[in-house]
């Protein structure tokens, strides 16, 4: 079937003129993605005037599982585009293309907003980016630690909160970003590395970074730049 | 009441004593909000700091595209969004040669390769280039 398709879509190519299709294929992702705005871009070749040369899909404020991501750019080379199903079914599916850059900008805040969205609100915690690392500030009550945390911590709890920093670097591989920790501190007491290990492995340290159906993409890269996380192919 | 191979004993209790409370104090005073900064980052390696210093620089072009669907048109247009300060050339206080087409394709390339151990080094679209 997958062999099929390539010719069916050869076959079916319309005349390629850049803005209606750029306009179509905005109209169907705007269907499937939960977002504020989507760009697509359509270059011709102008060697090939039916082949296109890249696509740029630009999805912005872009729901990513619980997170807003800032942007989420995908730019095909030489995309080969179901035109099947775009014009029958209105699906967008690419069916191969000779190279693709994925790239996805998160912001402080919206980092921020997910945490806020996942702790209880005496919790607070603020993030602030010093590439390579991503900073953390927090302030935290105890009865919201988990108890195996707490027993790694007991020789530096003091009073009902545990407040301090941490400096993190992140990995990711496979759509799985982990988490790094470089330095804690905790209520004035700076964790020595042994504890900050057992800190590090006592918690679950991967998050999935959800893929925006249609667009593929595999994200193997990490970095912290001065507004952004960006996570990239 | 310490006698014989005893008699060290109460020197050296109190020997670990002082080292866990010398210990415990550099665990403070390294706790305090002035040190909420992270570790320094320095490499005395110019070939490893170059190299760090393109592959930076391209990371905030890419991260430039994926806002901008365009590639900037100089360097400088990073700033502040994507890179705090464009890094210059380790040991040569020049700015990195930077080309690009704006839609296609971006090159950051070093004024003197040879000067890092190089025949070439370059990044383009992303790939670094280094021989």
């Amino acid at each position: 079937m997958g062999l099929v398709f390539p010719f069916a879509s050869f076959a079916e190519t319309p005349e390629l003129t850049s803005k209606p299709l750029e306009n179509e294929i905005m109209q169907i992702l705007g269907r499937s993605i939960k977002c504020k705005n989507i760009v697509v871009q359509i270059r011709l070749s102008n060697e090939k005037p039916n082949e296109i040369k890249t696509l740029a899909v630009k999805v912005e404020s872009a729901v990513l599982g619980g997170m807003v991501a800032d942007y989420v750019t995908v730019l095909y080379e030489k995309p080969v585009i179901d035109f099947n199903q775009l014009k029958k079914a209105k699906k967008f599916k690419i069916i191969s293309s000779s190279n693709s850059k994925a790239g996805i900008l998160i912001s402080k805040n919206a980092i921020e907003r997910y945490i806020a969205g996942k702790v209880k609100k005496q919790v607070r915690i603020s993030i602030r980016f010093s590439p390579p690392y991503a900073e953390c500030f927090f302030n935290i009550p105890v009865s919201d630690i988990p108890p195996e945390t707490l027993k790694l911590l007991d020789k530096y709890l003091k009073g009902k909160k545990l407040e301090g920093y941490a400096a993190v670097q992140m990995k990711a591989k496979d759509n799985a970003l982990s988490i790094q920790s470089s330095k804690v501190i905790v209520n004035h007491f700076l964790i020595p590395d042994a504890i900050r290990q057992e800190l590090q492995n006592s918690f679950k340290q991967v998050e999935r970074i959800p893929i925006l159906s249609p667009l593929r993409y595999s994200i193997n890269n990490v970095t912290v730049q001065n507004n952004y996380i960006f996570l990239t192919n | 009441m310490f006698r014989g191979k005893w008699k060290f004993l109460p020197g050296i209790i109190v020997l670990i004593m002082i080292v866990v409370a010398v210990y415990v104090f550099y665990l403070y005073r390294q706790g305090g909000t002035e040190n909420y900064n992270p570790p320094a980052q320095k490499t005395d390696d110019p070939q490893m700091q170059i190299l760090s210093d393109m592959t930076v620089l391209s990371g905030a072009v890419e991260a430039y595209y994926a806002k901008n669907l365009r590639y900037p048109d100089k360097l400088e247009q990073l700033k502040p969004e994507f890179i705090d300060k464009i890094p210059l050339e380790t040991g040569m206080e020049k700015s990195f040669i930077y080309e690009s087409d704006a839609l296609d394709r971006y090159r950051i390339t070093v004024s003197d390769p040879s000067r890092y151990g190089f025949k070439e080094l370059f990044i383009e679209n992303g790939k670094i280039i280094q021989k």
